[in-house]
């Protein structure tokens, strides 16, 4: 009996280990990237026009940004306008406001250049996830492609009685999952957007109203034309957001600065690195939309090589952001598109 | 409340015997197939562990592994019996799933493997079947698992590391598979004894109660032998109960 007693008892001490700690998650990755959230027109003269952006900036666990100098912000280096930088001022967080949004993933192609790894569903997740305690904010999810000439693919994940919003967080997730079998095709933006813009003014119920794109590739001109897109969305109040991960393009900046938006360009540098500022251009749509973050203001003067500024004039260019740290390496970089007209 | 038990257990085993038979002696076990369910075929690991989304079957059997050594005391009464065991578990778990890349490198094979090491304490009261030397028993009972510590490997069978960029955490299945918080089982087996041994197949549940709940339910086949060192006949006038 004593002997067995005594073999249970070692089986006791040996078993009586530390328990594992807490699980920890995995961050997701990130990088610091900036975007601008709008440019407003200040004054012109003939020779001169001053401008003030709106800039918003993300950073990284690992790699903090929490203060940018103002020689981080350059000219962008093929403009034929001369910039000069009048003034760089951080912000505290702007107000809060409720929104509803429509995140509509351009499914053209394929993702193998950008997002090998399909980051995009576990930023997804993250997005839902925090979105769970903000039951005033409406979320919802769409894809467009155009897999041949004459389909014009786009779906929306809709609850019964046909809104995109409210749906649960597992189903929008069982959705997205298998989005990549369906990449193919080119971009139909464009007419997405036109289709967009209805289904949010129809069941939004904030009126901070918009819909995000995360696009890889222009739209296909195919279909209809950006200038249109931008009126309709006006006209019903539907803001445009673009977080673009390849093309920097003029359009861009028309639809995003025109309908109020914001506009995150990330300059394709290597392929992993592109999804390094996407996922956090991702996750942090609610704080975007809702205005929940440190923006700079930058005040700038235009100068244009030849000619004057003049009522009607328009000016859609691009501001750089980049800044190194002490060892030479690259900590930020974005162009900042901004689209104004004089009035 | 578990020192408490455990107290009791110690006091239990060196208590003078005073049933019509009471035996002691070691234990060992080993796990030889594990089935392990969901409801549906998406996984949605605990999102205070990961971001991540599976997709793969909704049924995993395999082989367990593992080894539980320990001790018991067991009381007989006519063609009844009743017992204690106390067991060092050793298990593995296995979870194979999918995770979507890009659709040039379409759905990637993964295989979790967690390691759980517990205390046991299973208490069981059985029936024997024959009147004879070796005789076959069933018996049913609880187990109560004290949970000492729990390893999770995730493995991606063609790359663990792609391009030096991993996306899984090490707690992946936490609350999927196991936690930290211990646990019942129910059991129930079948065994044949001869001479001072006795070997048995033994069916296990994990209890998933709503303190404790995994995303899956798990439950297992066991092989268990045992092997009595020592046991006391009493003598008349020593019985519990008197016949």
């Amino acid at each position: 009996m004593k002997q067995t007693t005594l073999l249970i008892l070692v089986a006791l001490c040996l078993g009586n280990c530390k328990k594992s700690t807490q699980p920890v998650r995995k961050a997701l990755i990130g990088a610091p990237t900036a975007f601008a959230l709008g440019t407003q027109y200040i004054s012109h003269t003939d020779t001169t026009l001053i401008l003030e952006m709106k800039v918003g900036v993300f950073t990284s666990r690992d790699r903090e940004v929490t203060t940018l100098n103002d020689s981080a912000f350059h000219s962008w280096p093929t403009s034929s306008l001369g910039i000069i930088f009048n003034k760089i001022e951080q912000h505290e967080a702007l107000s809060m406001n409720s929104f509803s949004t429509i995140l509509a993933f351009d499914q053209s192609e394929s993702y193998a250049q950008y997002d090998p790894f399909n980051q995009r569903l576990r930023a997804v997740n993250k997005v839902l996830l925090d979105m769970e305690s903000e039951s005033k904010n409406e979320f919802g999810l769409a894809y467009y492609n155009r897999s041949d000439l004459f389909k014009n693919n786009l779906e929306i994940r809709i609850r019964d009685g046909g809104s995109p919003f409210q749906v649960s967080r597992e189903s929008l997730l069982k959705w997205q999952f298998w989005m990549p079998d369906y990449e193919k095709g080119t971009a139909n933006m464009y007419d997405a957007l036109s289709m967009l813009i209805d289904t949010v003014s129809t069941y939004a119920s904030n009126s901070n109203m918009s819909i995000t794109v995360f696009m890889h590739a222009i739209d296909d001109r195919l279909g209809i034309n950006y200038k249109t897109i931008i009126n309709k969305a006006m006209a019903k109040r539907v803001k445009i957001n673009i977080i673009s991960l390849d093309p920097i393009n003029k359009e861009l900046s028309e639809i995003s600065c025109r309908t109020g938006g914001f506009l995150h360009l990330i300059d394709r540098r290597t392929v992993l690195e592109v999804m390094d500022k996407g996922v956090p251009a991702l996750t942090s749509i609610l704080k975007t939309l809702s205005g929940n973050l440190n923006i700079y203001t930058i005040n700038f003067t235009v100068r244009r090589s030849s000619g004057t500024f003049y009522s009607g004039y328009v000016v859609n260019d691009y501001l750089l952001l980049q800044e190194h740290d002490a060892d030479g390496e690259e900590k930020i970089y974005n162009p900042l598109g901004f689209y104004v007209t004089i009035p | 409340m578990v020192k408490k038990f455990l107290l009791m257990v110690g006091f239990f085993l060196t208590m003078p015997s005073m049933a019509q038979r009471i035996s002691s002696g070691i234990h060992f076990g080993t796990n030889i197939y594990e089935i392990s369910t969901r409801k549906e075929y998406y996984l949605f690991p605990d999102p205070q562990n990961t971001y991540n989304v599976y997709y793969g079957p909704k049924r995993n059997r395999f082989r367990g592994g593992g080894f539980s050594p320990g001790g018991y005391l067991q009381l007989d009464y006519k063609a009844f019996l009743s017992g204690l065991e106390v067991n060092l578990v050793n298990r593995s778990y296995f979870v194979k799933c999918y995770y979507m890349m890009d659709k040039s490198l379409g759905d990637r094979a993964l295989e979790f493997k967690v390691t759980q090491q517990n205390t046991e304490i299973n208490w069981f009261s059985g029936l024997k079947l024959l009147k004879r030397n070796r005789n076959v028993i069933v018996y049913a009972g609880f187990i109560y698992a004290i949970v000492n510590s729990n390893t999770e490997v995730g493995r991606d069978n063609e790359n663990s590391n792609i391009l030096g960029r991993v996306f899984m955490g090490n707690n992946e299945m936490y609350n999927v598979m196991y936690n930290d918080l211990n646990f019942w089982r129910l059991m129930g087996g079948v065994g044949y004894t001869w001479k001072n041994s006795m070997l048995s197949l033994r069916y296990d549940y994990r209890i998933n109660s709503a303190r404790v709940k995994l995303t899956n339910e798990i439950s297992s086949f066991n092989l268990h032998y045992n092997l009595t060192l020592n046991f006391q006949k009493l003598k008349k006038g020593h019985f519990i109960f008197q016949k």
